[in-house]
């Protein structure tokens, strides 16, 4: 340990030894400011596509409000850990806002202040103004430098600027704001003869009020590859600029100590004729060659499987077979049924304001170009997720048969999914479908149906897509509703909208590699659709990337279980309750804790309550939360030279609930996919233990000796699909 | 003469029968399997005969071409990497195996063919790629090198003299950024303000203020907008040591504001 770190940690502990426990909310929303018009609705604003998803690692939920409302009164402000402005263009703050501001940061509101600072040309020079960027530690010169080529960087700190690009020596244009305040930190700042004397303009700083990143210098974006980079290091920036982590932020990539993986397949293609090596010629349709040879061999691998409606009705195309193979599918034990809508919308926003009659004027429109007959149901191919260009462009929905009816696309395709499963097996998520940009009433009867929903944001980060800049946020808010996207891209963005080459997801592995490290930023997620059932290298390449998997240190769940862990996320509420215990609540199914700054401390098991292990990944914790816990209490400790006397769960490929310590063991349960993989914190000694089903029939039973190292391993060869109860007991447990 | 006509003619039969040997004789069977659907069956005949690639054309089309479809990404590559060397006056295994780097290639490998490809046949294309990841991480004297690449071969725009003008300035290359930025400022009525501000004081800066001011004027600036007469005046601080300058710019302004 680092004497920094070992003082860090001993002042954590000295404040936990005089801290009075008092129970103090962690302020986790940050209202983001946003000119939603000019940016074309919140998907597309630059705080949720390039600030939200550091943000969200950081534990903070982005609140978004259009500017033209102005801030909200500061009773309401004060609830905010901080708020998020990027201004490029054309935004004319008024002095209320400048002193509404004011007011805010003075009650303790941080500030960021990306890009412009909105101020109009008229009120350059009103006090409130002044005052505002004087609360940030800033003055404001008045002048903006646009000849930079005799500019010179005064001040870079190593650590936070060259992230992803360097910082270029041709500077872009910048305002002269200078260091008014001794509290400001400064990353970045660059002298010109333009400003004169010693006052280099500053273009990154943070301050105890916040944190600021002039116009240019945050993200680089080129416009002839339409390729954007970061050049400021935005997880160190906005840590930072709001302030220490040490508290447990709710995470959405771990389950029992190791990475997620999940795997879901939107339903496009169905029934499409498979050209696949080994099928071509023998009208098997795509679902049953998925079936075949990227399901069933992989028992250990969980799968969510999302149906259209449309594909299985009656007129249909090869319809019977779609059923068919839809009734084979379900029935595998490693499948989740899912509903990928009943007649597979394109525009989604278009169906926000859906009038029926303009649908059938433009299917009268596009009939004459349509290569296929337009009869009961119009199957259509779309640009945006089927991957051939429709004649004409993208219709509005691929079955146009029926007026668009909010309650049968969600709760209609749902019911139709899951007659065609097992009795009792049900319909747990909604997949989007082509634009992905749902309207908040889908949304909401989502909800209303009881299931997750997922997809969009198209996570990429590769050599096509080399920033941090296209790995999506967790969701997009959609009114007083949430979207949850997926965590990787699906097979369209690397196949030129499956037009080929079809091979090309290879690339995806690249992504998992770049999410997963140095910072764990995403599950890994194998999405897809069921037309990569139609050809030998979009097989291949799902086979290259479940052999991965297979051989992967991971934790396989369903879909339906990460969009869940996200919703979590977001409903979380952590308070602390003492200088090193927090206590969580409302966390629904977020399955882990995590700490960044974990060097130094560990987990009381003692006085934690619903928590069931710790593992540590370098200076990161990932605290293992028991699901059937309601309210969980997390309390750290410095580390003891001394062997716990308790078992503590390290990690393993099921997720655990239940879990309740004996006197020198434990009972847990436990849920997954392939053998549980467990591996707990142990005193030395020997330990029986026996793996029960629901009825108590012993399924495996052993002894297990634990070494100096501490470590007890657990794995049967006994399969999860069914809860499976452990229990662990000391036989002679040395002391 | 008679043992040269028996030569000539073993010399014929070997060179007729080399070819035969070469080529394997089941090819029919090949082709039949890929009629049939059987693509892993015709690959493991077509590998087995891989060995020499230079012996049969068809065989190492054949070939990439199943491991391509089979999703053998890996082995198509290395095939295809070898038939560029040891075959270099065929397209098609450029061709393709540039279609893998796009698709699949790491960024560096990526940049490397569009670099290869530009040094044999210089195009817009790569250019763009070339200069755009140059400029996207912060090398300015590579994105410098590419545009000026582009440059020498006529394939780049006013805008991209602009930005070569402005590189050039970063670099302190006074001369050459004004040649650069002068011709951009010249040719395009859209030219950036800052490459406008930053010629004019590049030419004060070069002791050229008289013709900085006419520069200015005749590429479009607006003498009745004083908030831009004062922006252009702000240039001349810290170039003091061209005070004359200075002056007959300020007097050239007042004189021409309405």
């Amino acid at each position: 340990m680092t004497p920094i770190r070992l003082c860090m940690a001993l002042l954590l502990l000295t404040m936990a030894a005089i801290a009075p426990a008092a129970a103090q909310p962690v302020k986790r929303d940050i209202l983001a400011l946003v000119a939603t018009k000019e940016e074309q609705g919140v998907r597309h604003t630059r705080v949720h596509s390039l600030l939200e998803t550091p943000l969200n690692h950081l534990g903070y939920r982005v609140v978004y409000r259009d500017v033209t409302e102005g801030l909200p009164p500061l009773a309401e402000l004060v609830n905010y850990a901080a708020v998020l402005t990027w201004f490029e263009n054309d935004i004319a703050l008024d002095q209320q806002y400048f002193l509404a501001a004011s007011v805010a940061m003075e009650a303790g509101v941080k500030w960021l202040l990306l890009g412009e600072t909105g101020v109009s040309s008229e009120d350059h020079l009103s006090p409130a103004y002044h005052q505002f960027i004087g609360k940030l530690g800033l003055t404001d010169r008045l002048t903006y430098v646009s000849v930079t080529y005799d500019a010179a960087i005064a001040v870079q700190d190593e650590e936070l600027i060259g992230f992803e690009a360097e910082l270029s020596p041709m500077l872009v244009g910048f305002p002269a704001l200078v260091k008014g305040s001794p509290d400001l930190e400064v990353h970045l700042a660059a002298s010109s003869p333009m400003i004169g004397g010693n006052e280099p303009a500053i273009l990154v700083a943070t301050s105890p009020k916040g944190g600021y990143i002039a116009s240019g210098y945050g993200v680089r974006y080129v416009e002839s590859i339409d390729r954007s980079s970061w050049i400021v290091d935005p997880f160190r920036f906005f840590a930072k600029a709001l302030g220490s982590t040490t508290w447990p932020v709710p995470d959405t990539t771990t389950i029992s100590g190791r990475r997620i993986y999940f795997s879901h397949v939107d339903g496009d293609g169905w029934s499409n004729l498979s050209r696949a090596a080994g099928h071509e010629g023998d009208d098997t349709i795509s679902a049953e060659v998925v079936r075949l040879e990227l399901l069933e061999a992989y028992p250990d691998l969980p799968v969510t499987i999302g149906l259209i409606g449309g594909d299985v009705a009656e007129g249909a195309p090869r319809h019977a077979d779609a059923r068919e193979a839809a009734r084979r599918i379900f029935a595998l034990p490693q499948v989740e049924v899912a509903s990928h809508t009943m007649t597979h919308p394109f525009k989604w926003i278009e169906l926000a304001d859906y009038d029926r009659e303009d649908e059938l004027a433009e299917l009268a429109r596009r009939r004459p170009r349509m290569p296929e007959p337009w009869a009961a149901f119009s199957r259509t191919v779309g640009s945006h997720d089927h991957g051939r260009e429709a004649v004409g462009g993208d219709p509005v929905r691929a079955y146009a048969q029926e007026p668009f009816d909010v309650e049968l696309e969600v709760q209609g395709s749902l019911t139709l999914a899951e007659s065609l499963a097992p009795v009792g097996k049900q319909a747990a998520v909604y997949l989007w479908s082509g634009d992905t940009t749902p309207f908040e009433a889908v949304v909401r009867a989502t909800r209303e149906a009881g299931v997750a929903n997922l997809n969009g944001g198209d996570t990429r980060f590769d050599a096509e897509f080399p920033s941090l800049a296209y790995v999506a946020p967790l969701s997009r808010p959609v009114g007083a509703e949430r979207q949850i996207y997926a965590a990787n891209s699906n097979e369209n963005t690397y196949t030129n909208l499956w037009q080929g080459p079809y091979y090309g997801q290879y690339l995806l592995e690249e992504t998992w590699d770049r999410t997963g490290s140095p910072i764990r930023l995403r599950p890994k997620n194998l999405y897809y659709h069921m037309y990569a059932g139609e050809r030998s290298d979009s097989l291949e390449v799902l086979r290259h990337h479940l052999d991965l998997v297979q051989k992967d240190v991971i934790a396989p769940i369903e879909a339906s279980a990460y969009a869940r862990i996200v919703d979590g996320f977001f409903s979380a509420e952590v308070e602390r309750i003492a200088p090193l215990t927090w206590r969580v609540k409302n966390r629904r199914a977020l399955a882990t804790l995590r700490l960044d700054q974990g060097e130094g401390l560990m987990l009381d098991p003692s006085a934690s309550v619903g928590v069931i292990g710790a593992v540590r990944e370098g200076n990161v914790i990932y605290f293992t939360l028991d699901r059937t816990a309601e309210t969980v209490i997390l309390a750290l400790k410095p580390p003891s030279a001394e062997l716990s006397d308790k078992l503590v769960f390290r990690s393993g490929r099921w997720q655990l609930f239940d879990y309740s310590a004996t006197r020198c063991g434990a009972t847990v349960r436990g849920q997954g996919y392939g053998t549980p993989e467990m591996l707990w914190s142990a005193p030395v000694g020997q330990y029986a233990v026996t793996a029960t089903d629901g009825d108590g029939l012993v399924l495996w039973r052993d002894t297990v000796t634990v070494g100096s190292d501490g470590v007890l391993a657990i794995n049967p060869a006994i399969e999860g699909w069914r809860p499976v109860t452990f229990t662990i007991d000391c036989i002679a447990a040395t002391p | 003469m008679r043992l040269t006509r028996i030569f000539a003619c073993f010399a014929a039969i070997s060179l007729l029968a080399v070819p035969l040997l070469v080529v394997p004789q089941p090819a029919s069977r090949v082709q039949q399997l890929i009629a049939d659907g059987e693509l892993r069956g015709a690959l493991n005949i077509l590998n087995g005969w891989t060995a020499d690639l230079g012996g049969e054309e068809q065989v190492a089309v054949d070939t990439i071409e199943l491991n391509l479809q089979l999703g053998h990404v890996d082995e198509a590559r290395q095939l295809l990497e070898r038939l560029v060397i040891d075959q270099p006056h065929l397209e098609w295994p450029r061709l393709r195996l540039a279609e893998i780097i796009e698709t699949t290639g790491t960024l560096e490998q990526r940049l490397n063919a569009a670099a290869a490809r530009f040094h044999e046949n210089p195009n817009a294309a790569d250019l763009r790629q070339l200069v755009g990841h140059a400029r996207l991480r912060g090398d300015l004297q590579e994105e410098a090198r590419w545009l000026e690449h582009g440059f020498v071969e006529g394939l780049i725009q006013l805008r991209d003299r602009e930005r070569l003008g402005l590189l050039a300035a970063a670099q302190r290359k006074r001369n050459e950024a004004i040649e650069h930025l002068l011709a951009a400022v010249k040719g395009r009525s859209d030219a950036g303000l800052p490459a406008r501000l930053t010629l004019f004081r590049l030419m004060i800066d070069a002791d050229r203020a008289v013709e900085a001011v006419d520069v200015a004027i005749s590429s479009g600036l607006d003498l009745s907008d004083a908030n831009l007469r004062l922006v252009y005046a702000s240039q001349i601080v810290g170039l003091g040591q061209h005070g004359l300058g200075a002056l007959l710019l300020v007097r050239r302004m007042n004189m021409s504001a309405p």
